[in-house]
């Protein structure tokens, strides 16, 4: 029962690789819609799965974090497939060449979800490097999908350069925690930390915070992801900004919380400098962007930024507050990002001063953009601004009031980047003879759903509070 | 037999120095497969004659076999079988030759002792291995079968000729 999601997504990927193999191309239409379905029925199932338990001798856990978790990887993929329908359904107005195939995307979609799934609930190393690497591979084909497309190659191509190298080093620091307590379970592991020799140590945290910082786009392991970002196809895009950046803070809590534990006391100023050199170097980078997707990429990094502020104060504070942001930051970026979809489905145009004028042509859809972009930038109403509210908060609670101080500026920094696309949508003059884009219901659903959600989220204290009460009893469990 | 476990670590160490280092793919691939073979010798002195196995069955066998046939295959021409008789000049093979003669000498005195792990390692039988496999650790087993699915799907994805879309598009 505890598996139950898991187990109906994965079925979802058998389902749709056999059912494209039956189908002509022309009734391949209906693969999306199973797919959805698909993670509809697993996250219903999630919803009556009980939050805590452990399966197989403990190999597999179930607590509120991984609940949430497994909330935001679902919500990502559901979006995410949605995106991708028009495209690969060839219902575009402009059409890409070298995209389609729908059967198997969706079988890969599927499977990266299954292993962020996974990732979260592992309770031994084993597994979680196994679950990561079910995360992370079929990614990199996701990026080149487009085959006869130099760019979207050249992204796979680096992204899987690169991220092998991430792969190597967790895979190293992983063995090195191995050969160091001679346990794989990550509680047998985190038990005897406290008796191996420092340097060796040292020396695995520094490979896994290598790896993690790949995942997650923390300076300086961020160089991938501009031209990965740029290269993949839109939906895919999207995928990689919120999911697997999900799975990277997934991975981080599985090994910052559970693996090093009380360890973690002498790692902030570490990490403070990271954040101050990720969010800095992210918004610096983004105020010069030209294209929306490489825009993006940085606007991503200087998010991680923000989000590792969680880990400066003490977990209970830490991980409701970073829980809440990530669910923040993926309902606002998938919202941008389905407007970005919609609009380069329906023109090609993907630089920044191409969306010039479109809230006259289409004015919903430019007010969408707008909530959740200002989301992102943190303005008081919207969910974005109480998300940051807490992070900042934490680093001041820790005594880092320098960093708070990087932070604000940061975000300031910030929205007037944001700002430049609001000023194109809504300032700048319409193109000569632009009509109304068609924007199908799938589309303006979503994007209406997501603002909305982003903008009551901030004002509702439901969501917060329901996470804080959650896991603030279960992390006093695991204290007590 | 702790000794054995050193040299063997330092064959690993160099050949995989030399194999990262070598500018011509064949050269390097000779070193690589040296170092997989040393690193199954430290397999088997940890107590895993399974894994060892593997590891030369599929790493230094098939995958590396593999390779090499590919390098030399892509180079079909006039100057290929210049080019290859100086691939296989006895400069190019010795260096791995040594190394892979060592760890030999190394398995037959594994084989005709009596001790044949390190001191505080067990060995453990496909047997014991498998029911682990198969019993606690059922899950990551059935995670790697999905991995490997979509990487399946994914490489035949990529990998594919099919001129459909460019066609459909056309028309």
């Amino acid at each position: 029962m505890l598996m139950l999601p898991e187990i109906i997504v994965v079925l979802t990927a058998g389902v749709v690789l056999c059912l494209d193999l039956f189908l002509t191309e022309r009734s391949r239409v209906i693969l999306a819609p199973v797919t959805l379905l698909g993670l509809a029925l697993g996250f219903a199932a999630l919803l009556v799965t009980p939050q805590t338990g452990d399966l197989l001798g403990g190999r597999f856990g179930m607590d509120p974090i991984a609940w949430w978790f497994k909330v935001i990887f679902l919500i990502a993929g559901f979006v995410t497939v949605i995106l991708s329908m028009d495209l690969l359904d060839g219902r575009a107005a402009h059409r890409m060449r070298g995209i389609g195939f729908r059967g198997e995307y969706y079988t890969i979609l599927l499977s990266t979800i299954v292993g962020m799934m996974f990732l979260i609930s592992a309770r031994e190393t084993i597994t979680l490097y196994v679950s990561l690497e079910t995360a992370t591979i079929p990614l990199f084909v996701l990026t080149a999908w487009r085959r006869d497309h130099v760019q979207s190659g050249e992204a796979g191509l680096k992204y899987v350069i690169i991220g092998a190298l991430a792969s190597a080093f967790i895979l190293y620091g992983l063995s090195i925690l191995y050969g160091l307590t001679g346990q794989t379970s990550i509680v047998g592991m985190s038990a005897k930390l406290a008796d191996v020799p420092r340097p060796a140590f040292w020396l695995a945290a520094a490979m896994l915070m290598t790896g993690v910082g790949f995942k997650l786009t923390i300076v300086p392991f961020h160089m991938w992801a501009a031209d990965v970002y740029e290269g993949a196809p839109a939906p895919v895009t999207a995928y990689l900004s919120v999911a697997s950046k999900a799975a990277g803070l997934a991975f981080m809590f599985q090994v910052f919380y559970r693996i090093f534990g009380s360890e973690l006391a002498g790692w902030t100023p570490l990490i403070a400098a990271f954040a101050a050199v990720t969010m800095s170097l992210g918004n610096l980078v983004a105020i010069v962007q030209d294209n929306i997707k490489r825009f993006m990429a940085f606007s991503a990094i200087s998010q991680a930024g923000y989000l590792i502020l969680g880990f400066l104060g003490p977990a209970d504070n830490g991980v409701p507050a970073m829980l809440f942001y990530m669910l923040v930051y993926i309902l606002s970026n998938l919202a941008v990002f389905a407007c970005i979809v919609w609009y380069s489905n329906e023109t090609g145009r993907e630089r920044i001063e191409e969306y010039r004028g479109l809230s006259l042509t289409n004015p919903i859809m430019a007010l969408g953009m707008m909530i959740a972009l200002f989301s992102l930038a943190g303005i008081p109403p919207l969910s974005g601004f109480v998300g940051k509210f807490f992070l900042f908060s934490i680093a001041a609670k820790a005594g880092y009031n320098w960093l708070v101080a990087v932070a604000a500026v940061n975000s300031t920094i910030s929205l007037f980047y944001y700002l430049r696309i609001v000023r194109q949508m809504y300032i700048e003059p319409i193109y000569e003879g632009a009509g109304t884009l068609p924007v199908r219901y799938t589309v303006a659903a979503t994007v209406g759903l997501l603002s909305l959600a982003v903008a009551l989220m901030g004002v509702i204290p439901y969501f917060y509070e329901t996470i804080h009460a959650q896991t603030i009893t279960w992390l006093a469990s695991l204290i007590g | 037999m702790n000794a054995i476990f050193y040299i063997t670590a330092a064959v690993a160490v160099v050949s995989t120095g030399l194999a990262i280092t070598r500018a011509n793919a064949i050269h390097s691939l000779l070193w690589l497969v040296t170092s997989l073979l040393a690193v199954s010798v430290i397999f088997f002195v940890l107590g895993a004659p399974f894994v060892a196995a593997l590891e030369v069955i599929i790493y230094a066998g098939a995958i590396m076999v593999l390779f090499v046939f590919v390098i030399m295959m892509l180079n079909l021409g006039p100057d290929a079988a210049e080019q290859e008789r100086e691939w296989l000049s006895a400069r190019a093979w010795t260096g791995p030759g040594i190394l892979a003669l060592i760890l030999l000498a190394e398995m037959v005195y594994i084989l005709k002792g009596n001790v044949s792990t390190l001191e505080g390692a067990r060995m453990i039988s496909p047997k014991e291995l498998s029911l682990a496999l198969y019993g606690p650790y059922i899950l990551v087993v059935e995670l790697a079968s999905l991995l490997l699915l979509a990487g399946l799907v994914g490489a035949y994805h990529l990998g594919r000729r099919d001129p459909a879309s460019a066609k459909e598009l056309k028309s």
